[in-house]
């Protein structure tokens, strides 16, 4: 039983450290990003947009909702994927832009 | 576009009518002829203004807006196949409606239902049914029927068309949970800027899960959580705090404790605790051609260790239970190539270890190898081969695969 348990922590550390190697390589280049990686206030509602909606999912395109639409699936979101009221704002506005 | 065509052509009728009469009046005509103009784009500022207001009603109608309310259904629905080895293969179906509701700034409703076919039933659930108020900029109260703030998976990743395998991760799923999906109470949470980054938290006092203490059932000594009417007056509370190192990538922290009523056991209760720790990463890799997508969550519970029936067979064990998983997908987006563009690559390791004493005392470490093909950006067909390794107490391990298919919808 100690074996399989020792193998299965093995199994399990080897996918996390390839996980972590994985993200580390993709890391690569992160300086440039650095550039932009400051509050909500230094960012569009593009990139904000992108960087919010893909953490989880595949964002869609603005032109799939209508202003009134974006209006409540952003307050939606905002309250689930804890978004700041500055992050909130400029996601609407660029949305509803762009459709 | 009809009433543009109208006016220029009444316009043109004014222009005409006007030249043939005023022939020998050459500076009546200039005047005559500024002033039909000024007319005419008066006629037409008034007609684009009443296009305008026309299109921002019929947008309001269509999204269920009045001045102060906005409403919007959305969800998403799935049809799948599956054959586990040793089980007779077959279809399914799911779909999940959500409602929202938005009145005003501040006030918001939201409320997922859950329409599942299981045996020869269709089962019928409320998901979550959550009332928020946005308080200020960095804090939301909300309450109700909430999916668990502690559980990153289930709270951001569950549904189908977010979800990159047909099913969900074993410690996170409906047959060996270990954490929660929801919970029956009231939180407080937010998003807060700090320094040039950002963290998130959720604190929440809920119900709880219960404990399963009937010595005859298989499931003895789990935590079910689908305490809907609290069954004690200890309630639980929990939270989350996120960070973000890098805008790409979020590391998080839940928790849950409390205490369960443990009455026809050896303790009148048990306290317990749930801890998790969950890492998400995304980012487009333009030397990759595409997106890499990695996933981790692990959780870990400890429930005091009681006696169940302690008049009759006495049964006790060490009541821990931890289990999680680690994800890697990978989708060539950058491509030109429209088939390859649009297909995605996942990789997916997750496991259970419960307690050997207890009867399902079963260990199981699962890999499952997905493609997706992306219809579009929300609505996906998912193939998925899966291989089980399954270690009773005594060491005896067996294999078990199975196949998965699934087509799942965001709308």
């Amino acid at each position: 039983m100690t074996r399989i348990v020792s193998k299965k922590l093995g199994l399990g550390a080897a996918m996390m450290a390839g996980l972590v190697l994985a993200a580390g390589c993709t890391l690569i280049g992160v300086n440039s990003h650095r550039q932009g990686m400051s509050s909500a206030s230094g960012k569009s509602g593009n990139q904000l947009w992108q960087e919010n909606c893909q953490r989880c999912h595949n964002f869609r395109s603005p032109d799939t909702l209508t202003d009134a639409q974006w209006g409540v699936v952003v307050q939606h979101m905002r309250i689930r994927a804890n978004l700041t009221a500055e992050e909130h704002d400029k996601i609407v506005k660029f949305l509803k832009a762009s459709n | 576009m009809k009433v543009h065509t109208i006016v220029a052509c009444l316009l043109c009728s004014c222009l005409g009518a006007n030249r043939l009469s005023s022939q020998g009046q050459q500076g009546n005509t200039q005047e005559q002829l500024t002033r039909l103009q000024q007319e005419f784009q008066k006629y037409m500022n008034e007609t684009d203004q009443s296009l305008d207001n026309l299109e921002n009603r019929l947008i309001a109608a269509g999204a269920g807006e009045s001045s102060k309310n906005s409403f919007l259904i959305t969800g998403y629905g799935f049809a799948g196949f599956a054959t586990h080895e040793g089980e007779p293969s077959t279809f399914g179906a799911q779909f999940n409606p959500i409602f929202l509701w938005k009145h005003g700034d501040k006030l918001f409703f939201e409320s997922e239902v859950e329409f599942e076919l299981d045996d020869d039933v269709t089962e019928v659930a409320l998901e979550y049914a959550q009332l928020s108020y946005v308080l200020t900029d960095g804090v939301t109260l909300a309450g109700g029927k909430i999916l668990n703030p502690a559980n990153f998976f289930i709270e951001r990743l569950h549904p189908a068309w977010i979800n990159k395998l047909p099913d969900h991760p074993l410690a996170f799923g409906d047959e060996v949970p270990i954490q929660g999906e929801s919970q029956v109470g009231f939180q407080v949470r937010g998003g807060v800027p700090v320094g040039p980054r950002k963290f998130e938290y959720a604190l929440f006092v809920a119900n709880g899960p219960r404990l399963q203490t009937d010595a005859t059932a298989p499931d003895v000594g789990m935590l079910t959580f689908d305490n809907f009417v609290d069954n004690n007056n200890n309630k639980t509370v929990g939270g989350r705090v996120g960070i973000f190192p890098i805008p790409e990538a979020e590391i998080g922290y839940g928790v849950e404790i409390g205490k369960v009523d443990a009455t026809g056991t050896s303790a009148s209760s048990a306290d317990f605790t749930i801890q998790d720790v969950d890492f998400n990463y995304t980012r487009d890799v333009e030397a990759l051609s595409g997106t890499i997508d990695v996933r981790a969550q692990w959780v870990w519970s400890d429930v005091d260790n009681v006696t169940y029936d302690p008049t009759g067979v006495a049964l006790t064990f060490d009541n821990k239970r931890n289990g999680g998983y680690a994800q890697l997908a990978y989708r060539p987006s950058k491509l030109e190539n429209e088939i390859a563009k649009n297909l995605e690559g996942v990789i997916r390791f997750d496991s259970v270890d419960l307690p050997s004493g207890a009867p399902i005392g079963v260990d199981v470490d699962r890999w499952t190898f997905g493609v997706d093909y992306w219809v579009d950006s929300s609505s996906v067909v998912k193939l998925a081969y899966q291989t089980s390794d399954i270690t009773d107490p005594s060491g005896t391990s067996t294999t078990e695969n199975a196949f998965l298919i699934q087509f799942a919808m965001g709308f």
